[in-house]
């Protein structure tokens, strides 16, 4: 639900689908299709895959970008460990935004959607 | 302290912010914990590699289930070693009666935090190798001395599964108007291990976090933004 937050920081509309993996269009973010493509291979462990789309970023970004983003991706591993293994809610002013949300990136679905409690009843009542 | 030019020998342009997170995360790996030892951490670690590379197990099965899989004379419990394949290979499959199973029964809270802390460290190193098709770095020897049993006084379960405490240290960024987030104070029963988080999440992606200010990467925003998503999709992490 990161992205409800800082897409108000950058004041960009990126596309739900892409996150959703249900688009291979750019979104709203330069080289959008690519990096979710370099997401799913190097986080799914896809080593030719990856290998293949790595190189298609480096054409496309240049190497700096291209480490930073795998630094990104591997940061969320980090990060998507602690949280599911803990049972780590989002936080109370990520709750709207998540629930705005979480429907259209088929989040509502995952087990760690229990950890945070679904405020959207309680609103329409 | 290690040297940063010793942990990846290629001419890839790695972030030197990268390079000191990542070094200091091994020093950690080595050192002795909260509870446990220098040589069990280390432990920790290689079996989360094991895990990364092994058989591809259903999230019910744990290695303990599997003749031979977990070696004789292995130096931590089969609980445990279960524990970390099940978060290293299922991360979206982890769910609070599996929690409740685990811990008090096979390991205490402390144990269970440190382990997580451990596993999601290694996980961003060794994925961030993987991922650029450069050789894991190399662990050092275990370092001597013993684990520290301490545990900050105020910890209690209020919002997490796990106990968590208030951050008393001073080192969340004063000019971020929100309170630490919940992913930052996950792992506070063990504070050295939250401690890592940080140096990690400050190495690899914005120093103080998502909502800070201080933005200085070759990546946009919005490109951050979408990788961080698309990964927590991927991984089924609805944070």
């Amino acid at each position: 639900m990161l992205l409800g937050q800082s897409g108000k920081v950058a004041q960009q509309e990126i596309s739900l689908d892409l996150v959703a993996g249900r688009s291979d269009i750019d979104g709203g973010v330069e080289h959008g299709g690519l990096l979710v493509r370099l997401c799913d291979a190097v986080t799914l462990n896809q080593g030719n895959t990856a290998a293949e789309v790595r190189a298609e970023a480096i054409e496309a970004m240049g190497i700096n970008s291209v480490v930073d983003a795998v630094a990104v991706i591997a940061l969320f591993q980090m990060m998507n460990r602690v949280a599911n293994a803990t049972g780590t809610p989002l936080d109370e002013f990520m709750v709207a935004p998540g629930n705005a949300i979480s429907t259209q990136i088929g989040s509502d679905d995952f087990n760690s959607r229990a950890d945070t409690p679904d405020t959207r009843t309680d609103q329409a009542s | 302290m290690i040297d940063l030019h010793l942990l990846y020998d290629t001419e890839l342009p790695i972030r030197d912010e990268i390079l000191q997170s990542q070094a200091a995360a091994v020093e950690h790996w080595v050192s002795p914990g909260t509870w446990f030892s220098s040589a069990q951490r280390k432990a920790i670690i290689e079996e989360t590699r094991r895990a990364r590379d092994g058989d591809d197990l259903p999230p019910w099965a744990g290695p303990s289930t599997v003749e031979g899989l977990i070696p004789s004379g292995h130096p931590l419990s089969a609980a445990i070693v279960d524990i970390i394949w099940r978060l290293v290979n299922h991360v979206g499959s982890l769910t609070h009666s599996w929690y409740t199973s685990v811990v008090p029964e096979q390991v205490s809270a402390g144990e269970y935090v440190e382990i997580v802390g451990l596993v999601a460290q290694a996980s961003l190193v060794d994925l961030f190798a993987d991922g650029l098709s450069l050789p894991r770095i190399e662990l050092p020897p275990a370092k001597s001395g013993k684990a520290s049993q301490e545990a900050p006084a105020e910890a209690a379960v209020s919002t997490h599964w796990v106990p968590t405490a208030p951050i008393v240290d001073g080192s969340w960024k004063p000019d971020v108007e929100a309170e630490v987030p919940n992913v930052r104070k996950a792992l506070s029963l063990v504070p050295d291990e939250r401690r890592m988080q940080w140096v990690l999440i400050d190495g690899h992606y914005v120093k103080g976090g998502a909502l800070s200010s201080d933005f200085a990467h070759k990546l946009s925003r919005p490109q951050m933004e979408l990788i961080g998503s698309r990964t927590s999709a991927v991984n089924e992490c609805f944070y």
